[in-house]
């Protein structure tokens, strides 16, 4: 990282990524997130801060006797752990070193269609904004695609440059409902709407994100609620990100508590309400995004 | 889909045991009995001539092609002329060995011990091999850093003119071979080959008499006897003149395929461009109206055929290429002699028919470039999804400068193919020898180690070493392979071969004796990734940082990780030290350097062909075989352990940044210098390549692949808990086809360590 250079906490960057903004892309996962949603795939990216982590899987016990948690029993520092089990997650990384990482794979994205994205976290969240425009805008300076994945639910110091750095925005209706949205996730609705009305008078492409997680947003009602908001917005596609289970170990590995143990799958009916609810707006849906 | 016909003929594949078969080692003696002391390429053709004359013929009850190499399919065909030996040792191992297993009856084995072995001792050409061997190579032998391949089998790996076949017809070509040796009355080739395209017309005309006989036993079923008078005719029709139509052309090819099969008994005499030669014949047929589907049941036909013959290769050799590879490599697409596109519409029908047989063979290939139309890729991709690994793709951006760089012209170069597993050759106009040996770079690193108690000075001095020891070895591998070169000349010269090779009627040579008009070696440099890993781990464990005295992890590699704290260096060295196959320049570039290094040195060695030798990197299986050679490794093997699969694929488990990145690792080797022949392997989930979006996400990787200039890709599409069920419950998967390497094979006829290495190649899924 040069000196003076803009700085973020990355804690992973993620290439050969098939749903997240087109074509096969690489992803940089950026740290820090104030919402709190109780399904999140990525916890380890709530802090904004670094944090330790511990992979039981990968754990040979050569410090601490088995059953121990690393995280709290392993007397060794992360950077002494032979087989990575015990590690920091996040790193701070520079605009340009970054980007040489993230355009590696240029030549799957000019066959694919694809390009990089921004994630989280909360990629425009906090400080992280200011870094990811520097990374979208150094990104397209070597002329590959740009996406994030984002709420928008935070304020936009500069919506301009956003939209002249970013080819497409991936922005996520998961509450539908106003106050519900800011008592269980803290997420304002409101601010999401003005900021899409902004960034689409400045002729931003966006794609709605409907994550379906029971308890949560699951339902018609949510359903329907968030496609007549997407279509009101003026947007014409949403992808339908069904409910998993993949993040669940990530919440062990990071010492959380996790609220969506035990919970099932979704059914495909469920899936299918949502993808009506959005057709019936005249919203091309695509589950699981491309 | 199969029709009733097609799908009743594969259920009699599948389940058929496999029996050894000793027809074609007892017709062989009896023919050599009667020839002693005449030249050698005689008594081959007259041995091969008696064979077509007294070889059992097998009517199938549904088969609309006929031609069998063996009286039951799959059966193992015993080569005592090659050598007596192995097969002597493994008689009462082949039902019970973990890899290939084959019955043999009592009686058999009886016939074998006392009459075959003893008349082929010391006649066989693994006898002449053994005894024109230099010492040397033998002892090096021992350091298993090498082993010269085909000293007990034919050479095969290698495409016959089939467009010559077709296209002139065998009446034509015996014309011009009777006309050449009238006016070469002293060229033992050409009266060879005579006798061998003579017999060969003779036995296409028994085949006709025995399908008329079988169409009066079947007098009540007019169907069938119909068919069969119809099989008839076309025979009768083949046996002299060039094919009219697409019936003609398949029976003519698989006759050859298996005449070809009873000269050589030989892996790999491939079916080469058979989009292309086809082509007429297919167009032929459509236009006189036969339907779509009646064309697509003789196809059918035909590749339910391809599996019908397997090869018997001893233990230790099934170890290197388990699960019958047995290279009916057949290849679409790819530019014509202009450099433009040739594919046709036969291009996306031979690969479609891979929905319908499910079977390992014919080996499918897709040469790929820049103008390869995308809705060829398209149907390419969704077979690949069917999990077959078929079609395995090849890159002519790369694969035609690897040619022309070895002098190959810019039009033979164009129109190159593929034998065996992944072996580049030109159809009917080279003898490359492809499948020589293989090279292992891993054990000369072993071996430096072992011989520099002392240490070195630098890192740069110990790749230096390293090299040094693979100068050395390469040198001694080269005179075992010219040794087992001249052992077939002097042995096992293949006339009927030869006549369909340019230019060894010209020459009126033999292509063992130099008669094709391209003649390279073909060596494999395996251990790559191995390599790469365990010098980036020294590199900057022994050397940069000094945590790791050179002692120290000499003492440890000894030991195998079995002492005190050594597991904890073990994971540290496997996990905090970059690994090829992660696009991580400084590790991949020290692939690239000794891959490089090893073949530079190759080439620098000629022939008795007057060709060159040649580089390539593929292991099929024998990265299972070649890692049992060497011992613990920095890279966290342990001693013993496989080494990394393919020939370019990174390390099993190591490759963590997924299939763009490990693409960009191989991309980053002198891939055109492997003009033998290289192989990656890459396994995705099945979810990954879901819908129209994950084929045309498959498609984008193939186009990049392209771009990238690596030479060939294969793909395992299988989720893991379905190989994991096979293991369990073998009989609900009999038919379950993996790619192995190179070449697919029925899942549940590989041994267990090779399906643990199947399914522990790293599943790139998102």
């Amino acid at each position: 990282m040069d000196e003076g250079e803009l700085a973020g906490i990355v804690t992973n960057v993620q290439r050969f990524s098939l749903h997240d903004g087109g074509g096969i892309r690489t992803v940089a996962f950026l740290k820090g997130c104030p919402f709190r949603c109780p399904w999140c795939c990525n916890p380890e990216n709530l802090s904004f801060e670094p944090e330790p982590s511990w992979k039981s899987r990968l754990c040979i016990h050569c410090a601490m006797a088995p059953g121990g948690n690393g995280l709290i029993d392993c007397p060794r520092p992360a950077s002494e752990c032979p087989t990575g089990a015990k590690e920091v997650v996040g790193r701070e990384r520079g605009v340009r070193e970054l980007v040489d990482e993230l355009v590696r794979d240029r030549t799957f994205f000019d066959e694919s269609g694809g390009g990089i994205t921004l994630s989280g976290g909360e990629c425009l969240a906090g400080r992280n904004q200011e870094f990811s425009l520097a990374v979208l805008e150094e990104t397209h300076r070597r002329g590959v695609h740009t996406a994030v994945e984002t709420t928008l639910a935070v304020p936009l110091a500069d919506p301009d440059r956003l939209v002249a750095a970013c080819d497409l925005l991936l922005v996520d209706f998961k509450i539908a409902s106003p106050g519900r949205s800011m008592a269980v996730l803290g997420l304002d609705v409101g601010l999401r709407d003005a900021n899409l009305r902004a960034v689409l008078g400045l002729g931003a492409a966006v794609v709605a994100r409907l994550p379906i997680v029971p308890g949560f947003t699951r339902g018609l009602a949510n359903a329907r609620a968030n496609a007549e908001r997407i279509r009101g917005l003026g947007i014409s596609r949403a992808d339908v990100l069904p409910f998993h289970q993949l993040g669940e170990a990530k919440y062990a590995s990071s010492g959380r508590g996790y609220a969506m143990a035990g919970v099932p799958q979704l059914g495909g009916s469920d899936v299918a309400d949502v993808v009506d609810a959005l057709e019936a707006e005249g919203i091309e849906a695509v589950v699981h995004g491309e | 889909m199969l029709t009733a016909r097609t799908q009743r003929i594969k259920d009699r594949l599948v389940t058929q045991r496999r029996q050894v078969d000793l027809e074609r080692a007892t017709l062989y003696m009896e023919s050599y009995q009667k020839t002693e002391g005449e030249p050698a390429i005689l008594r081959r053709a007259k041995a091969f001539r008696h064979l077509l004359e007294r070889h059992v013929i097998v009517i199938d009850d549904d088969d609309l092609l006929v031609g069998n190499r063996t009286a039951t399919p799959r059966a193992g065909v015993v080569s005592p002329e090659m050598s007596p030996y192995w097969i002597l040792d493994e008689l009462d191992c082949f039902a019970e060995r973990p890899q290939d297993r084959f019955d043999v009856s009592e009686q058999d084995k009886a016939f074998y011990r006392e009459v075959l072995a003893p008349y082929w001792s010391g006649r066989s050409l693994n006898d002449w091999y053994r005894a024109h061997r230099p010492a040397e190579v033998e002892s090096a032998e021992r350091d298993k850093v090498f082993a010269v391949a085909q000293t007990d089998k034919g050479q095969g790996h290698i495409i016959p003119d089939y467009e010559m076949l077709l296209s002139r017809g065998l009446g034509d070509i015996c014309r011009e071979l009777s006309e050449r040796a009238c006016a070469s009355p002293d060229n033992l080739f050409y009266q060879a080959a005579l006798i061998c395209v003579e017999a060969l017309v003779a036995y296409v005309g028994r085949l006709g008499r025995e399908v008329r006989i079988k169409a009066a036993d079947v007098a009540t079923d007019d169907v069938r006897r119909g068919e069969l008078e119809r099989i008839a005719e076309v025979l009768d029709h083949v046996a002299t003149r060039p094919a009219r139509d697409l019936y003609d052309a398949l029976q003519l090819v698989w006759i050859f395929c298996v005449a070809l099969q009873h000269e050589s008994n030989a892996s790999s005499i491939s079916l080469g461009r058979m989009d292309r030669y086809l082509l007429p014949y297919w167009r032929a047929t459509v236009e006189r109206g036969v339907s779509d589907a009646a064309v697509r049941e003789l196809l059918q036909c035909f590749y339910l055929k391809c599996n019908t013959v397997v090869f018997l290769r001893s233990t230790e050799s099934a170890k290197f290429f388990g699960g019958f590879p047995t290279g009916y490599n057949l290849v679409v697409g790819g530019l014509d002699a202009q450099g433009g596109d040739a594919s046709n519409e036969l291009s996306e029908l031979l690969l479609d028919l891979q929905h319908d047989t499910r079977l390992p063979q014919p080996n499918l290939s897709l040469r790929v470039h820049p103008t390869t139309p995308d809705s060829l890729l398209h149907k390419a991709a969704e077979v690949i999804r069917l999990g077959d690994g078929i079609p395995q793709c090849f890159n002519d951006e790369v694969n035609v400068r690897a040619f022309t760089n070895r002098g190959v012209s810019v039009d033979d170069a164009r129109d190159y193919a593929v034998v065996g597993c992944v072996e580049l050759s030109i159809p009917g106009r080279m003898y490359g020898l492809h499948d020589i040996s293989m090279f292992n770079m891993m054990k000369c690193f072993e071996i430096t180690l072992r011989e520099h108690p002392e240490g070195f000075t630098s890192f740069e001095d110990l790749c230096q070493e390293v090299e040094r020891t693979i100068d050395r070895y390469v040198a001694l591998m080269v005179k075992g392979c010219d040794a087992c070169d001249l052992a077939h000349r002097a042995t096992s010269p293949t006339p009927l071969l030869s006549t369909f090779v340019h230019d060894a009627l010209e020459a009126g040579a033999d292509i063992t004796a130099g008669g094709a008009r391209y003649n390279p070696s073909g060596v494999q440099g395996v251990g790559t990734a191995n390599l790469a890993d365990s010098l980036a781990v020294m590199k900057k464990a022994v050397f940069e940082e000094g945590s790791l005295g050179y002692a120290q992890l000499l003492e440890v590699l000894r030991r195998n990780w079995s002492g005190e704290g050594d597991e904890e260096l073990r994971q540290r060295l496997m996990h905090r030290y970059p690994k090829y196959g992660n696009d991580i320049d400084e590790v991949d570039h020290l692939g690239a350097r000794f891959l490089r290094h090893y073949g530079r040195q190759v080439e620098t060695y000629e022939n008795p062909r007057g060709g060159t030798f040649q580089p390539g990197s593929y292991t099929v299986s024998a990265h299972i075989p070649l890692g049992e050679a060497v011992g613990a490794t920095p890279d966290g093997r342990h001693a013993g352990e496989q080494l990394a699969d393919g020939g370019l694929s990174p390390m099993v488990g190591r490759d963590k940044s997924g299939p763009t990145a490990s693409l960009l690792s191989v991309a980053k080797l002198d891939n055109w210098r492997d003009s033998n022949g290289s192989l990656l392997n890459v396994k995705f989930s099945p979810s990954t390549l879901a819908g129209e979006a994950g084929l045309r996400k498959l498609m984008a990787y193939l186009r990049a692949f392209c771009r990238l200039d690596v030479q060939h890709i294969q793909f395992n599409v299988v989720d893991k808990a379905t190989l994991l069920d096979a293991q369990r419950h073998p009989q609900d998967h009999r038919d379950l086809v993996v790619r192995v390497a190179g070449y697919s094979a029925m899942f549940v006829e590989l041994s267990p360590q090779i399906q643990n290495d199947i399914i522990n190649r790293t599943e790139h899924e998102l």
